[in-house]
């Protein structure tokens, strides 16, 4: 799919040489979508703050690890990634499950592009819940910061053939249920 | 209204907004140890400044900058010397014009005793050729012509020195 947008100007370079103003942008910039990315995965909300404020802190301490200032949000949410994993594994909980591989079929609808009525927003939301933590994850990447594959590759640790199927799962997933629902 | 599931997903999660408001200071005061200042001193603003107003616009403002160090590069390279208004004038034409500041001067302070100094440079009227110019004609300067008589308001009141031989 071709994506074509404006690249968007964030003071990752001021951040690197330690302004705390350029820090205060950032954080304000991805603290939304990230603390949804780490609820919809982990479902609650206390420890969806500290993972957001672990993430927060790990990123102000090892923001000389990122080659690529375009690619802040990306590295951002693997480092919120990497925290949920860790909060799993802590937990017990499972997150890693068997994916079968599948291509993308051609034309498929962007993030952009799916509309739902706002009485839809909860059962949306309900359904999302039951796709299994990693398909959830790719789906909420995709959907909330419109990430590329290979963004999304990145920020889940995964091979791009993994994402791929991962995302074609979920979606497929998410169209049975919505019909099953009505 | 419809929505996408970007706007469902950060609707669903705005009542968190204030905790993570708070989350983020703390973040910031224990890493930087800097809190939320940036209302209460200049520096703080000139930052805020640079990093919201100028660094996102940076290409914009750069572009800007360029236009118009272009254009001053343009003025300059249009500027001859010979356009330059402060350049010395002529000496001749500055020899002229003391010539009728004297003349005028010497008209309205002894309009009967109209004489010219000695010490002038060589007068710039041209001499008639034949009868010379009819009353009321311009004259046209011709360098090394010595001047006409002046016709004064008292030129029916002759004196001697208003005689062209008075003048030499």
């Amino acid at each position: 799919m071709l994506r074509v947008a404006e690249p968007e100007r964030l003071p990752v370079a001021e951040a690197r040489a330690g302004a705390a103003a350029a820090w205060r942008v950032l954080f304000r910039r991805y603290q939304l979508p990230l603390y949804a990315y780490v609820f919809e995965l982990v479902r609650h909300e206390q420890t969806s703050l500290d993972l957001v404020q672990a993430a927060f802190v790990r990123a102000a301490r090892h923001l000389a690890d990122l080659r690529n200032d375009a690619k802040f949000g990306s590295w951002l949410f693997g480092i919120a990634h990497q925290e949920c994993l860790q909060h799993f594994r802590r937990t017990g909980r499972e997150f890693v499950s068997s994916d079968l591989l599948a291509d993308l079929p051609g034309g498929d609808p962007g993030p952009d592009q799916i509309l739902l009525r706002a009485e839809q927003a909860a059962e949306f939301r309900a359904l999302l819940a039951q796709l299994p933590p990693p398909q959830r994850a790719v789906l909420i990447l995709y959907f909330i910061e419109d990430f590329s594959l290979d963004d999304i590759a990145r920020v889940t640790d995964a091979p791009l053939g993994t994402v791929k199927s991962r995302l074609h799962h979920a979606k497929r997933a998410l169209k049975k249920l919505w019909e099953h629902k009505l | 209204m419809n929505k996408t599931p970007r706007q469902i997903l950060l609707e669903s999660h705005s009542a968190a907004a204030p905790q993570l408001d708070r989350l983020r200071e703390e973040v910031l005061v224990a890493e930087f140890g800097t809190a939320n200042r940036a209302t209460t001193f200049p520096a703080a603003i000139l930052q805020k400044l640079w990093l919201e107003l100028i660094w996102p616009s940076r290409r914009a403002w750069a572009g800007l900058a360029a236009a118009w160090v272009m254009l001053a590069a343009l003025y300059l390279s249009t500027q001859r010397p010979g356009d330059d208004n402060a350049q010395p004038m002529n000496p001749e034409i500055i020899a002229a014009w003391m010539q009728q500041q004297q003349l005028l001067a010497a008209l309205l302070d002894h309009p009967r005793s109209l004489s010219l100094p000695k010490d002038l440079p060589a007068p710039l009227l041209p001499a008639p050729a034949r009868g010379g110019p009819a009353r009321g004609e311009p004259v046209e300067p011709v360098e090394g012509a010595r001047p006409e008589p002046v016709e004064g308001p008292a030129k029916s009141a002759q004196s001697p020195a208003d005689e062209p031989s008075a003048w030499v």
